[in-house]
């Protein structure tokens, strides 16, 4: 047996960015090294410093007084920190190679994969190979294609293709899969793995999801917040992790097995304050509620309120409902949409939404899967007023007399970033409480309790949102939504732009306030697990139409439909 | 000052927060740009007070005729009739700069008025506003300038007319587009399902992100109507001599420039500096928007 030569190895590095306004230690005195056919899985949050030891490697961090490198990195025998090697812009792409997140970015949408493959393979025969490598099967025809004739899975395997075809000691891929479609990333990644094991290179993974990195990785390095706090063996990491934050990214991912009936991930200050607050408003006892979640006997249902509770908690004064409300949340009934637009002086009609109907219930929540362009989004939108139908009726009418709420999935373009929390609070109380004699005080009081309720404190009424971090802002959305109870809670992609620990926490809070207050909920998502968290029915949509609806408790068991089962195997996968 | 209220708000508790520390504006400018600030400042500050400081007047002859640059007692040597071209230089840059931004504020008001109309109503008044845009857009702004100056006959507010009429549809095609951009905008959209709407909507989500633009374009346009508006009295449009005004002078001392090239050259070079600095200083109040993150 040889022994295993050491590809990548950085010692101590440090980077800090200087910016005009402050300085900040992206990475803190990482140490990390792959061998020669080895994957290693760098997994963090969103500025964790993981890119950066990313763009480290590739000898891109330039000492510039912009940015400072200290520490060692040697690749393949070369020193890039702290010394630039002199050659290295010429030699870089024969020992480093990376594939992105977004191949349309990276590919030269001027030329044919042919000849972009055939300037590193040299022949077109090798250039089919290369792509057989890579899984495409008529490799001669995607030769003659341009990017944006490909789907983005397809892209992504020519990327990997390209990255390999150097034969680099190591490849980089960064966030490889995060934005393909859900039911195509396990392909990618098993071909990225098999394609990088066979070629021999070492790989450098870098993720911020611990599911993924498990599948491909050997190793395993959890950064946070610019330090390497664990790293090892993936199985060794997975089954033992040592750090608290190694456990709590563990803990706050959701899959299908995930239990819908308790809080999800570990217990978290914020969602816990709220949840104290609602069970001592219902006179409940409200101790412990920490060991509670993690003893995992802290369910859902001990927080369905009374109406009296809610209108207590919330402020609202209008909320005269009791008991069982048999009229629906949120009705659609038959509704159509066609966009027109012209191509080439032509309509082009396309019809978005044919026929759909159906009902959410007091207290219900729905869940609606489906693939991009499937038309969910354009449905959230005519059921919270934003677009109308063409044909069909949407109602939305609260028993309070309240209309529906949307959350969208970039909580930071959703507020204006001018308005103060406070005044994006207000206005929404003035005008559902106009006439109601509420004066300005009431108002800030109201806005402050319901900011308690999700989770923020005083100091946040008078932040601006971009003063907030993404979770920061998407819980002030949900206050916006909230602070006057709406009908019916529309959500759209809530948490597929927040990190995992974050994503978790919104759901808690979700899956609080709406049973704490009695919200109907509709939740438009790609991602399954989360679905069947949140929602008591999942609809599934495709182009167009509601094809299906499960329960969300068999969810796993009755999916029958393909684009349904395909979403099942990516979330198992 | 437009930046203070942001400046002293209370320190928040907030981790986001925590470790941003923020340094004064002054620092965010290059060097140019500083320079370029500095230079504004100066050149309205002459034109300001200027023409109380210095000790001529700019319409009653105090020296021998065209004495060059440097002379004892006349640092801009005097014109043709022996007037102090230092005291007419400060006085027509006084009126030059006036005039230029009260028409760039009149069109600037007034175009953004009809492009805020336009942009978030829409429909059938869109149409018409725009369509009665394009009307003055069709023609040469100069030459629309000239003709309604001429007939209000020659002053230098028929002048400033002139110049107000080509200028507003500039603004307001720019403020429809901005505002139909930022009435797209998802922060718009959840404003209006949280229930603001018509003009509390308008104000308080929608316009504050579009005067950033129409300020950079109005300090920039400064530059630019004060070379109009020289343009117009170089042809003899604007300022009935021999009151002080920029363009003018040039025009005037044109006849003589082979004799007294100063008389030309130097009221030139004033409309030259002016339109420059107020050019780089559009480019300063550009970089000090974006900080504000709209």
């Amino acid at each position: 047996m040889s022994e295993p030569t050491t590809v990548l190895s950085i010692t101590d590095l440090s980077v800090t960015y200087r910016t005009r306004d402050r300085i900040v230690a992206a990475v803190s005195d990482a140490t990390l090294s792959i061998d020669a056919g080895q994957c290693l899985g760098l997994v963090g949050e969103s500025g964790s410093g993981k890119s950066t030891i990313g763009a480290a490697v590739q000898g891109i961090i330039a000492n510039d007084g912009a940015a400072t490198a200290a520490g060692e990195v040697v690749i393949a025998g070369r020193r890039l920190a702290p010394i630039t090697d002199p050659d290295w812009p010429q030699v870089r792409g024969d020992i480093v190679t990376t594939v992105f997140q977004d191949p349309m970015r990276s590919l030269d949408p001027t030329m044919t994969i042919g000849n972009m493959l055939t300037r590193y393979t040299g022949s077109a025969q090798q250039s089919v190979a290369a792509l057989d490598r890579v899984q495409i099967r008529d490799a001669a025809q995607v030769l003659k294609k341009y990017p944006h004739q490909l789907s983005g899975g397809m892209r992504q395997r020519v990327m990997i293709a390209l990255a390999l075809a150097r034969g680099p000691k190591l490849l980089v891929a960064d966030e490889p899969t995060t934005a393909l479609d859900v039911s195509v990333q396990a392909e990618v990644l098993s071909v990225l793995r098999e394609a990088a094991m066979d070629a021999g290179c070492a790989v450098l993974f870098v993720t911020h999801d611990l599911g993924v990195a498990r599948h491909m990785c050997d190793h395993i390095a959890v950064m946070h917040e610019g330090r390497i706090v664990e790293q090892g063996a993936t199985d060794q990491i997975l089954s033992h992790p040592r750090e608290a934050y190694t456990r709590r990214l563990m803990a706050s991912r959701i899959t299908l097995a995930s239990d819908r009936t308790r809080p999800v991930g570990l217990p978290e200050e914020a969602v816990m304050a709220s949840m104290t607050d609602a069970l001592a408003l219902r006179g409940e006892p409200s101790e412990g509620v920490a060991d509670r979640w993690v003893a995992g006997t802290l369910r859902w249902d001990e927080f369905i309120g009374d109406t009296a509770a809610v209108g207590a908690a919330t402020g609202a004064t209008d909320i005269t409902l009791v008991g069982q409300v048999t009229r629906p949340a949120l009705a659609v009934n038959n509704v159509h949409k066609t966009f027109t637009s012209r191509a080439k002086g032509r309509k082009v009609a396309n019809h978005v939404l044919k026929d759909v109907s159906f009902e959410i219930g007091y207290r219900e929540s729905v869940a609606l899967v489906g693939e991009s362009g499937s038309g969910k989004s354009t449905l959230l939108k005519i059921a919270g007023g934003i677009e109308s139908a063409d044909e069909g009726t949407v109602n939305a009418q609260g028993v309070a007399g309240e209309g529906p709420q949307v959350i969208f999935q970039d909580a930071g373009a959703s507020l204006t970033p001018w308005r103060t929390v406070e005044q994006l609070l207000c206005e929404r109380i003035a005008h559902t409480h106009t006439g109601s004699g509420m004066d300005r005080d009431q108002m800030r009081a109201l806005a402050l309790r319901t900011l308690e309720l999700v989770g923020l404190d005083a100091s946040a009424l008078t932040a601006r949102p971009t003063q907030l971090s993404g979770g920061q802002q998407q819980r002030v959305a949900i206050a916006r939504a909230v602070v006057v109870p709406p009908s019916v809670l529309l959500c759209d992609e809530p948490t597929s732009a927040l990190d995992v620990s974050v994503a978790c926490s919104v759901l808690n809070l979700i899956n609080l306030l709406r049973h704490s207050l009695g919200i109907a909920v509709m939740f438009v998502t790609h991602d399954l697990a989360a679905a069947r968290l949140i929602a008591d029915r999942v609809l599934v949509m495709t182009k167009g139409e509601i094809v299906e609806t499960v329960s969300a408790e068999r969810l796993v068991d009755d999916i029958t439909t393909p684009y349904g089962r395909r979403l099942v195997d990516a979330v198992l996968a | 000052m437009l930046f203070s209220r942001r400046r002293a708000r209370a320190t928040l508790a907030l981790n986001a927060l925590a470790d941003r520390p923020r340094e004064g504006i002054w620092s965010s400018l290059g060097m140019a740009e500083r320079a370029s600030v500095i230079g504004v400042v100066a050149v309205s500050l002459v034109a300001l007070v200027g023409p109380w400081l210095m000790p001529y007047s700019p319409i009653i002859p105090s020296g021998d005729p065209m004495l060059p640059p440097l002379s004892e007692g006349h640092l801009f040597g005097t014109d043709t009739l022996g007037l102090d071209m230092g005291s007419r230089l400060v006085s027509g840059l006084q009126r030059s700069l006036l005039a230029a931004v009260v028409v760039t504020a009149v069109a600037a008001v007034l175009g953004t008025f009809i492009g805020v109309i336009a942009g978030f109503r829409g429909g059938f008044l869109d149409n018409a506003l725009m369509r009665v845009t394009d009307l003055f857009l069709a023609f040469p702004a100069t030459i629309i300038a000239m003709a309604v100056a001429a007939a209000l006959g020659q002053s230098i507010a028929s002048a400033m007319v002139g110049i107000t009429v080509v200028w507003w549809p500039l603004y307001a095609r720019l403020v429809r587009g901005e505002v139909r951009r930022v009435a797209a905008l998802p922060h718009v959209q959840a404003a209006r399902v949280s229930g603001v709407r018509g003009w509390r909507l308008l104000v308080r989500h929608v316009t504050p992100a579009v005067t950033p633009t129409i300020s950079v374009t109005a300090s920039l346009d400064i530059g630019a109507v004060v070379m109009t508006l020289a343009a117009l009295s170089f042809i003899g449009l604007g300022t009935p001599a021999p009151a002080p005004e920029l363009g003018r002078m040039a025009s005037d001392g044109m006849s003589y420039f082979l004799n007294a090239w100063w008389i030309a050259v130097l009221p030139s070079l004033a409309i030259g500096l002016v339109a420059f600095l107020f050019n780089y200083s559009g480019d300063a109040l550009r970089v000090l928007l974006r900080r504000k993150g709209v």
